[in-house]
This record gives C-alpha cells, sequence and structure tokens, in this order.
C-alpha cells in the first residue's frame, strides 16, 4: 500500500565535509557508488518501498549533478500527480545559501506546513542499507514517542562528523546522549549511535525549528537534537540490518568493496525491496575474448578486454587488452587505456587513462583521481 | 472534439503473429516480446529505429497473446513515446457495430484502423514488422520516396544468390521501380530481397486498402494482395536498398544466431554508445557480480546476474545465475534463469526464470555429433524446470518440466 501520512525530507548536503574530494562538485548523496547507484538512491528507495511517496529533497549547495540524477524523480515512482518528489533549492524561497542545516530546514518550512501528511522522516543522505520504515514507524506509535531517532549499533564510521551516541532503556527510550565523546581507541569501541533518520510530528518538527532559529541554535546535532532529547519522550529504533555510514574515503571505499560479499547484496538488494536508480540505455556488458574478471561488480554498457580483480566497475567503462585493474572503483565512462595498471585507485567519471600507465595506491590509501582527468 | 495534430509520418508495427516457429518461446508471448540481446526485446529495435528517425506516433497492431507486450510498452516512457498528443498506441482488434472481427491479415489490420490513422492526417505511413533486428533511418527511406514521387517505397537488402529463394525478390528496372515482385522463386533474377518495410503515400494506400477489403478473394495481405494489386494498376514502385545489419529472427537458428552476431566484432550492428541508441526497458537490479571461481569471455551479460561458473560465446539476459563448475557456452540464457551448479549448457537457449538442476546437460556441440540432421539449437521454454543430471538433447525442444535423479 503507498500514501502513508508521512512527508519525507532528505538533505543530500549534511555531511558533504567528510569527502571532500568526491564531493568538490557535488553533493554527498550524488556520490556514484556501487557501480550504478547515487548514494541518495538507497534513502530514497527506501521510503518509496515504505510507502512514503511525498518526498522533499532539500538541497543546500552543489546541486547541479543531483537535479540531473533526480529529474522528475520518475525512476523512483515518485513522478506523481499527488505527491512525487520536489527538489527545494535555497533560492526558491527568496534566500540566498545557508551555511547550517537548520537555517535550510526552517527556509523550506513552508513546504513543510502545506504538506498534508502529520509526520516528517528527516534523513542524511549518505547511508547504504536497506531499510522497512514500517517497524520503526510501528515502533514509534506504540512507544507514544514524541520523536524516534534511528540508531545503530557497532564502531563509529571513520571520520563521522559529530556522532551522537546513545543508551537507551529497555524500552528504547533515549536516556544518555553524547556528541563525539573522548574514548580511548574510539574508533575500536562498539557502541549506539544515530543513524540516518529522525521521525516525528510535522508540528513538533516546525515548532522545535521555530525554536532553535530564535535562539540562534543553529546546529542541527547539537541544538535541534542535543538540546531537546530530555524535554521529550525521545526514543531509539535499532536498525539491525547491513549498513554502512560514508563518512571518508576510506570508509567509501571498504563500502564499495563490502558488495562482493553476496550476504551484504542479499540484505541490501533486496527483491522485495529493490533500490532504484536513474537508468541509462547501456547495453549489456561485452567481455571480449582474452578478458579476465575475478570477484567484481560490472555495471552495463562496459566493454572488458583486459583483467579485472576484485574491483567495482561503472557503467560504460572500457578496460582496454593487456590492461590490470585490481582493487579499483572505477567510476562511469572512464576508459582504460591498454597495458594500464591499476591498483587501489579510484577514478572518478569521464577518467583516461593512458596506454601502459601505471598508478598504485594502497589498502587504507586509495589514489582518487577526479572527474574527468587525463593520466 | 479533441483536434490531433497532423503527423507528417505515422508508423505502423505489425506486432500481431504468433511466431509459431519459435514454438515454447511464443507459446505465451508475442514474437516481438521475445527477449533479445542480453536486454532488450525485439519490438525495442523497430521502436527506437522510429524514435531515432523522427516519428512520434506509432500504432501497434497486437493480436496474438498480447499481456507482456502491452505491458512492456506501456506507456511508451522508455521509447519517449508518452508525448501529450502522439506516442505509441497499441491496437487491439476490437467490436464494431456490424460484428467482430479477427486481423485477418497484415493489410485487413492496417484497414482495421484507418480511423486511427486518419486522425492524425498523415501524407505517409510507414508498415513495420515487429520480427527484425537492425538499425534504421527510416526518414532516409521517406526523402527517397518522396524525391521518386513514389506511391510505394520497399526497403530492400543485397542477399546472396543461394539464399535469395527465401525471400520476396524484387525485380527492378536501373532507376529503382520495380516492375515484378518474385515471391521465393525457384531462380531467381536478382538479389534484392525485400525487408518487409514498407513507405507508402497514405492516400493511395488508403484507397487500396478499401478496395482489398471488398475483395473477396484476397487474403489480406500486404505482399501477396495489396502491393500485387498496386503494381497491377500501375502505381509508381520503387526499391530502396537499405546497406546495413538486417535479421529476420523468426526461427529458432537465426535468433541464435542473431544474438551471437552481437558478439562477433565484424558484424556491422553497433549497441554501444550514444548514436541511434536502442531504448529499453531497464531492469531494476544490481550490477552483474562475478565471483572468483568465474571464468568468462567473449559474452554479453546484463544487470543483476551472479557468475559463479564458466560463460563463454554466450548472451545471458537479467538476473541469471550460472553455479559454480557450470559451464554455458554459445547459448542464450534469458532474464531470470537458474543454471545450477555443474549443469552444462551448449548450443541452447534457455527461457525466461527456466531452472536447470546441478549437473544437467542441455545441448551439445555439432563436432560432439555425428549425425549432423540430429544437431540444432536445444531450446528450453520459460518456466520449466530440468531436474538433476536430466539431459535435453541438441535440436529438442522442452514444453514440459523434466524431471531429475532423485526427485
Amino acid at each position: 500500500m503507498k500514501g502513508t501520512n508521512i512527508l519525507g525530507l532528505v538533505f543530500p548536503n549534511i555531511n558533504d565535509i567528510c569527502i571532500p574530494e568526491l564531493t568538490s562538485k557535488r553533493a554527498i548523496g550524488s556520490i556514484p557508488f556501487g557501480g550504478k547507484y547515487r548514494l541518495i538512491d538507497f534513502t530514497l528507495s527506501n521510503f518509496v518501498n515504505s510507502g512514503i511517496d511525498k518526498v522533499g529533497v532539500v538541497a543546500e549547495k552543489k546541486f547541479a549533478s543531483l537535479m540531473d540524477h533526480l529529474g522528475s524523480g520518475k525512476a523512483w515512482d515518485l513522478s506523481k500527480r499527488r505527491g512525487g518528489l520536489t527538489i527545494l533549492s535555497p533560492y526558491s524561497m527568496g534566500a540566498d545559501s545557508f551555511t547550517t542545516t537548520v537555517e535550510c530546514m526552517y527556509n523550506m518550512r513552508g513546504f513543510v506546513e502545506k504538506a498534508k501528511e502529520e509526520y516528517v522522516l528527516l534523513t542524511t543522505s549518505n547511508n547504504i542499507f536497506n531499510c522497512d520504515y514500517t517497524k520503526m514507524i510501528e515502533q514509534h506509535m506504540n512507544t507514544n514517542a514524541d520523536i524516534t531517532l534511528m540508531y545503530v549499533h557497532g564502531k563509529i564510521s571513520k571520520g563521522a562528523a559529530a556522532p551522537l551516541v546513545i543508551t537507551t532503556d529497555t524500552d528504547n527510550k533515549i536516556t544518555d546522549m553524547v556528541i563525539n565523546p573522548r574514548v580511548e581507541n574510539s574508533g575500536e569501541v562498539e557502541c549506539d549511535y544515530l543513524f540516518s533518520s529522525a521521525f516525528m510530528k510535522k508540528e513538533l518538527f516546525l515548532d522545535l525549528l521555530v525554536d532553535c532559529v530564535s535562539i540562534n541554535a543553529l546546529d542541527f546535532r547539537r541544538n535541534f537534537i542535543l538540546d531537546n532529547y530530555k524535554r521529550f519522550n525521545v526514543y531509539g529504533y535499532e536498525f539491525t540490518g547491513y549498513y554502512s555510514a560514508i563518512t571518508s574515503i576510506d570508509t567509501y571505499f571498504k563500502s564499495n568493496m563490502s558488495l562482493m560479499n553476496p550476504l551484504v547484496r542479499a540484505d541490501l538488494f533486496n527483491v522485495d525491496r529493490p533500490i532504484f536508480t536513474k537508468v541509462r540505455d547501456d547495453m549489456p556488458s561485452k567481455y571480449g575474448l582474452g578478458s579476465s574478471v575475478k570477484n567484481s561488480l560490472i555495471a552495463q554498457g562496459c566493454v572488458i578486454e583486459g583483467e579485472v580483480e576484485n574491483s567495482i566497475i561503472s557503467k560504460g567503462v572500457h578496460i582496454g587488452k593487456g590492461a590490470k585493474v585490481e582493487n579499483c572503483i572505477i567510476m562511469q565512462d572512464t576508459k582504460i587505456g591498454e597495458n594500464a595498471g591499476l591498483s587501489y585507485v579510484i577514478c572518478d567519471k569521464d577518467v583516461v587513462i593512458k596506454n601502459g600507465r601505471a598508478l598504485m595506491g594502497y589498502d587504507t590509501y586509495p589514489i582518487y583521481i577526479a572527474k574527468d582527468n587525463i593520466v | 472534439m479533441q483536434n490531433y495534430p497532423k503527423q507528417e509520418v505515422v508508423a505502423m508495427l505489425l506486432a500481431g503473429g504468433q511466431g509459431s516457429r519459435l514454438g515454447v518461446l511464443t507459446q505465451n508471448i508475442a514474437k516481438p516480446a521475445v527477449p533479445f540481446g542480453g536486454k532488450y526485446r525485439i519490438i525495442d529495435f523497430p521502436l527506437s529505429n522510429c524514435v531515432n528517425s523522427g516519428i512520434d506516433e506509432v500504432g501497434v497492431l497486437t493480436q496474438y497473446q498480447p499481456l507482456v507486450l502491452n505491458e512492456y510498452i506501456g506507456t511508451g516512457q522508455p521509447w519517449d513515446l508518452d508525448g501529450i498528443f502522439e506516442g505509441v498506441h497499441c491496437l487491439s482488434p476490437y467490436q464494431q457495430i456490424n460484428g467482430a472481427a479477427w486481423y485477418s491479415g497484415t493489410a485487413n489490420a492496417i484497414y482495421q484502423n484507418i480511423n486511427y490513422i486518419d486522425r492524425y492526417r498523415p501524407e505517409y505511413v510507414v508498415i513495420l514488422s515487429g520480427d527484425h533486428i537492425y538499425k534504421m533511418d527510416y526518414s532516409k527511406m521517406i526523402a527517397a520516396h518522396k524525391k521518386n514521387n513514389a506511391d510505394c517505397t520497399i526497403a530492400s537488402i543485397d542477399v546472396p544468390l543461394a539464399e535469395a529463394s527465401r525471400f520476396g525478390i524484387l525485380n527492378t528496372n536501373p532507376d529503382g521501380s520495380i516492375y515484378e515482385f518474385d515471391e521465393k522463386p525457384a531462380v531467381p533474377k536478382s538479389t534484392n530481397a525485400s525487408m518487409g518495410i514498407y513507405v507508402f503515400t497514405w492516400s493511395k494506400l488508403r484507397k487500396y486498402l478499401i478496395e482489398d477489403a471488398e475483395n473477396e478473394n484476397s487474403s489480406n495481405d500486404f505482399g501477396k494482395d495489396v502491393l500485387p494489386a498496386m503494381l497491377n494498376a500501375g502505381e509508381r514502385m520503387f526499391a530502396y536498398r537499405f546497406e546495413g545489419y538486417w535479421k529476420d529472427v523468426g526461427t529458432i537458428d537465426s535468433l541464435w544466431e542473431a544474438n551471437m552476431d552481437l558478439l562477433d566484432p565484424n558484424v556491422p550492428l553497433d549497441l554501444s554508445g550514444e548514436k541511434d541508441k536502442i531504448y529499453s526497458r531497464n531492469p531494476v537490479m544490481p550490477p552483474q557480480y562475478i565471483s572468483q571461481t568465474a571464468k568468462i569471455q567473449n559474452a554479453l551479460v546484463a544487470d543483476g546476474c551472479n557468475i559463479y561458473g564458466e560463460v563463454e560465446f554466450s548472451v545471458l539476459f537479467a538476473g541469471v545465475t550460472v553455479g559454480v563448475g557450470a559451464v554455458v557456452k554459445d547459448s542464450i540464457i534469458m532474464p531470470g534463469a537458474v543454471i545450477e551448479d555443474n549443469a552444462v549448457i551448449q548450443y541452447a537457449i534457455i527461457g525466461e526464470n527456466a531452472h536447470i538442476g546441478s549437473g544437467a546437460v542441455v545441448g551439445k556441440r555439432p563436432e560432439e555429433v555425428e549425425d549432423k540432421e540430429q544437431w540444432g539449437i536445444a531450446v528450453v521454454g520459460g518456466n520449466l524446470k530440468v531436474g538433476k543430471n536430466a539431459v535435453v538433447v541438441p535440436k529438442e525442444m522442452i514444453y514440459n518440466d523434466i524431471e531429475g535423479e532423485g526427485e
């Protein structure tokens, strides 16, 4: 059943700062992932698969690539007479660009006020997961919570900006919350920390927003969430499926590589809750005579004539004869010349690696080559 | 009354035939809906050609098993044929004031939709078939039609003399005008074969369709009735020579060959790149995964496949699984089919969502068969199950599940 009482709001620029390389000309939500996706695809597909079909994408800056990707929203079934996808750009509300998420939210409050939906679901867009929100919403209703925040249990993702670590009681009510705690070996300790989504009544969201702005408390994590968790009934909802927060070039690399694990793919690309994305009419991928491919994920429209191992090869990539590509992420339409050798390299879109070039990064430090460059 | 904007050209795509020579592959779907080339269906080719030729109004004539075809075409959005005033329309036979009638022939299908064509007040009508694989710019053919001031232009292709007697041959004067049709001649006078693609001046065609419908002895077919009638009446009919790849995929052998042609770099049919793109509906599936145990060469593979075995000289559609130790060679595996561990598929076509059990053997290489008469492409129908260690011999066509060992 579609058509819930929920307005989905995505913030594709939150956490841009975590991956400066990949976000120099795009929002974090439109970073290519897994050969054919953009990060925002996971959030939008989760919405749609949970029946949330009115969605606002709150673009703060650098959203040309994002708008190109989203188009009318058709690819997610979000091109609709009623509801559907709306891109809320900063300029559309009469103000210039913003420096904080709270200002950004405040600026588009008119859109939220006008929406007939009773609830809002706020999400970031840098997370890879496949989630059925109906369970979170069910818990919210059953606990009579004012706000329900999604959390995961695990090690905090490297490079995460200001993670919020929580303690919950047996009913999942949040009893303690700290931001970016000082812990010995913080990357090694497992804890419960907030992840991706917040759910609450629209009225409450708007009230809190006005409160924040009225006292110039403009930090979403510190002011909107942390300052309020004791004032209201705030619950946590634990997401237990596969997840990955993209918070650094390192986590980006590892998260892509985790797709080689069949269990991860089965969880993430659940056939009952497919991940939608904008399609290009690429032909199927062509494997030439003498090509060799091992443990790799290959999108459509590729021509592979060389060797590929442990790599993600995106749509329209060409890998020349005798070329060797290992442990790489090659983004769309990049051309790898004959006899070139690449190891631990992230090639952005439309890169050209000329014949015979050799590039080598390292497991913990993959080399990044920016869009449109020629090596 | 809605005023439809005038279209200079309307294309009519004949997609109602059963395609009985494809046997089990067209048991539940019309021939134009048969999967082709790893992600397409046959109808993607004429539809995309229309769009790439600037034709915005396409009528698709459906009759036999139209469910999958209708669903596939949908609103026409993948081909940009979902305009406000024009686009693609599926035209099935319908009940009229004086009774209901099936389309009795290709010409009759167009005749019954004269009212549809008239809405757009076209100058020209292009008649296309839904069972050919080719890329063609119809606008060039239409330009030749105009230049010749023709009433009918028929696309033709040069075929080898030895094969000419399988085709309808067009015998032409030096200026390209046709003086004779020779349907499957024993002794062909030329190698100029008709491709079954026609451009008509609508006012002329309209007249001949009405006359043909009134003729009780007519079989209401373009090739047999309408074209000869026009030639006999002295209308201006021209051949338009097409250079490029074209293949009729009406038989198992030709369907298999046309798929294999996509793997041959010397075949002039390029589906890559932006130019004259062939559009289709795209599967909502993750990229293909090629595992550590896989061996893959000279193959065309679509999204959603999981390859753990060996794949060579084959075309794999979306969502196909090839298990560990399984071998797929010189074969076509249609969407969603599962080839379990250690199964061997050679010179075969495996239908949509079919399930081949572990250790099963389907088809054989021609060199392994002594009597060449016994050899051919093996075909397993869609949604069927071939059990563990079961054997499907070459040239066999499977219509029912085959039980496996100990099942």
